[in-house]
């Protein structure tokens, strides 16, 4: 490859690297969690 | 000999590889390994990630066969037939009636007058929750019943107010169209249907795996519309008063009153 | 090479490279599909389209990791030349796998509503303000849209016509274009679905990809920076002996100007040229010279050592440089000559 590519092959990674991270850092940090109840019989409405 | 730094030899390899050339040994050996150890990754991460996909949940659309329903049409909240079933709890099976696709306006019901109706169309079903999607080539997909409706009305069980924690969806995905049919990757699927007319359905799991659906309407128990569409396949909490209608359960929901958590 | 363009230079490597690929892919989708519909009772069972449309998206996202981990991989190790080889039908097929996933997606989940699909693609998930809720839709589409555009330009005509640099250039979006994807998948099924795998799974794509081109880019620096602070103050720079270059093969050495130069050996012959192949860039110094011409390690693109003239009927032309013995070492000219413009080179034992 010529420099300019190197360059902006390397310098593309160098950006990419740690906002890619980033995002899914933060993405894994805030997936809910799954919300339950305490259901009483008459609000059952199907079984397990 | 030490090269200047910076100065790097290229291949020293006795044979190299060229595309429109024999293939050097040194390549085809590496590639007798290589391949089928590729192959059997590719394997393995396609067995990882399809076994380890959440439970879809229960429910079926039943294309294959044309279903029939007789039962008095009532169409406050949502289009319905009420019709009559020993096995269900008080003797009357709700059948929600929606269109094809993912608008139910499309649907030209007549007046909620008590009348008897036919109904036909695919079944969909989960568990004892019915639903009918009548295809919409089909003209006379709703005909007027001779027999005399022997329903009793609508019994209505007021159950209390109850704080419950779940996630709103539309009723046609999750009584069995698709699945799975919650979460994020579904939002945009049932935003749309609930856009379209099709009724909100409220899941909500109990600590014991235990699930209780609910139709979702206005505080008067009327149609809900476009007001919960930025809460949809959200985790939400929700205050609201439950009914009991016949064999469904209903959560009568003002807007304002549903939290994102 | 030449100038007639056709659809695909085929050769026996390009046909089994590909049937390959494509055994791979149907392996993948046909144990997808088969485990995934077995994985829960019947009552239970998944959605053939929805599980469809899950294999598409996880393929389509492997592909590009392997696609992505090839380049770096051919510069660790040559036995992975053969795998870059033809690695332009491999991108092509992870755009048509992508489209698939695309098109099925809206399809399904868009389609027959009371928006149209592609509004409700956008605005279907407005939570554009929060990390939990964020439209992972527009991350799949704006990766897609690359993908587009890289397969729409994969042949030598655009290749051409854009020029190498160009078109080299373009192409190295597809790494916007795999972080873009690794968010879809964050933003989509890491938020939906509870197995830990999924998150595992997506991380260590990512820091395998990130980690090999980080490596080999950064090696590639240290490369460019050796030549700082060597003199050549008369045109000319200090390379090696002529024993430091293999026979038939290179050494590589960067110039001033930040542009490498290859010089080879033949024999008594020892010839420099630009590093970069006309073709694609690739770099000539890690080839070798077969039939008497420097051959590419990336796609076999041939050139006269003397001249960097293709050899009949081919007419393509590098730039070459002027090489000298000068106390049993060689030295490169700084200037290069005119694309296959003969150059002054070295013969060992002739008289100075």
């Amino acid at each position: 490859m010529r420099r300019f590519h190197r360059r902006l092959h390397l310098w593309m990674w160098i950006a990419l690297a740690p906002l890619t991270a980033v995002g899914l850092a933060l993405a894994i940090a805030s997936v809910p969690k799954e919300q339950t109840n305490d259901l009483d019989g008459a609000l059952i409405s199907e079984a397990p | 000999m030490t090269l200047n730094r910076g100065v790097y030899r290229g291949r020293a390899d006795s044979d190299m590889f060229i595309g429109w050339a024999k293939t050097p040994a040194v390549d085809r050996r590496f590639l007798v390994a290589a391949l089928p150890t590729m192959l059997a990754g590719v394997a393995g991460a396609a067995y990882a990630v399809a076994s380890n996909l959440d439970d879809p949940g229960a429910g079926a659309w039943k294309t294959g066969a044309l279903y029939r329903a007789t039962g008095v049409l009532a169409t406050r909240p949502y289009p319905m037939l009420r019709v009559a079933d020993a096995t269900a709890p008080d003797g009357v099976r709700s059948v929600l009636i929606v269109a094809q696709g993912k608008c139910t306006s499309a649907l030209k019901l007549p007046a909620n007058d008590g009348r008897s109706y036919a109904v036909a169309g695919a079944l969909i079903e989960r568990g004892a929750r019915r639903m009918i999607e009548v295809p919409l080539m089909l003209g006379d997909w709703l005909t007027p019943a001779d027999e005399s409706a022997a329903l009793p009305p609508p019994r209505i069980e007021p159950l209390g107010r109850k704080t419950l924690a779940g996630q709103i969806m539309d009723t046609k995905c999750f009584f069995g169209v698709m699945r799975p049919s919650r979460g994020k990757t579904h939002k945009a699927c049932a935003s749309l249907c609930i856009r379209g007319g099709i009724p909100p359905s409220f899941w909500a799991k109990g600590r014991d795996g235990r699930e209780s659906v609910l139709l979702m309407t206005d505080p008067d128990g009327g149609p809900l519309g476009e007001s919960i569409l930025p809460f949809i396949a959200d985790p939400v909490r929700i205050d609201g008063e439950v009914f009991r209608v016949d064999d469904l359960l209903q959560f009568r929901v003002a807007t304002h009153a549903i939290a994102r958590i | 090479m030449g100038h007639q363009y056709k659809a695909v230079q085929w050769n026996v490597a390009k046909i089994v490279y590909d049937l390959y690929c494509l055994a791979a892919l149907a392996a993948f989708i046909g144990i997808f599909m088969t485990v995934g519909l077995a994985a829960h009772p019947s009552g239970h069972r998944a959605d053939p389209v929805v599980l469809l449309i899950r294999a598409l998206g996880t393929a389509a996202f492997l592909m590009l990791t392997i696609v992505l981990a090839i380049g770096p991989l051919a510069r660790l190790s040559p036995r992975f030349n053969p795998m870059l080889y033809n690695r332009r039908h491999f991108g092509v097929m992870t755009f048509l796998v992508a489209a698939a996933h695309f098109g099925l997606a809206t399809f399904w989940y868009h389609a027959s509503g009371p928006l149209n699909p592609f509004v409700s693609l956008l605005v279907s998930n407005p939570l554009y303000q929060s990390a939990e809720g964020f439209p992972f839709e527009v991350f799949g589409l704006a990766a897609f849209a690359i993908l587009f555009v890289m397969a729409a330009t994969s042949h030598d005509y655009w290749l051409n016509n854009l020029s190498a640099p160009v078109w080299k250039a373009l192409h190295m979006l597809v790494y916007a274009a795999f972080g873009l994807l690794v968010l879809h998948v964050a933003y989509g099924a890491l938020m939906t679905e509870k197995s830990a795998i999924y998150p595992a799974l997506t991380v260590a794509a990512f820091a395998i990809v990130a980690a090999l081109h980080l490596w080999t880019g950064l090696r590639e620096r240290r490369r460019d920076a050796g030549m700082r602070g060597v003199s050549a103050s008369d045109g000319w720079i200090d390379v090696c002996a002529p024993a430091d270059i293999p026979d038939k093969r290179a050494v590589i050495a960067p110039l001033p100007s930040g542009e490498r130069v290859a010089i080879f050996r033949d024999g008594a012959k020892i010839c420099a040229m630009t590093n970069a192949c006309r073709h694609q860039n690739g770099p000539l110094g890690e080839g070798c010279i077969k039939d008497g011409a420097v051959t590419c390690p990336w796609h076999g693109w041939q050139y006269r050592p003397e001249d960097g003239v293709s050899p009949p009927p081919y007419t393509e032309k590098i730039a070459t440089y002027d090489t000298r013995l000068s106390a049993g070492r060689v030295f490169v000219k700084v200037r290069p000559n005119a694309p296959g413009q003969r150059s002054q080179f070295i013969m060992m034992g002739a008289a100075p």
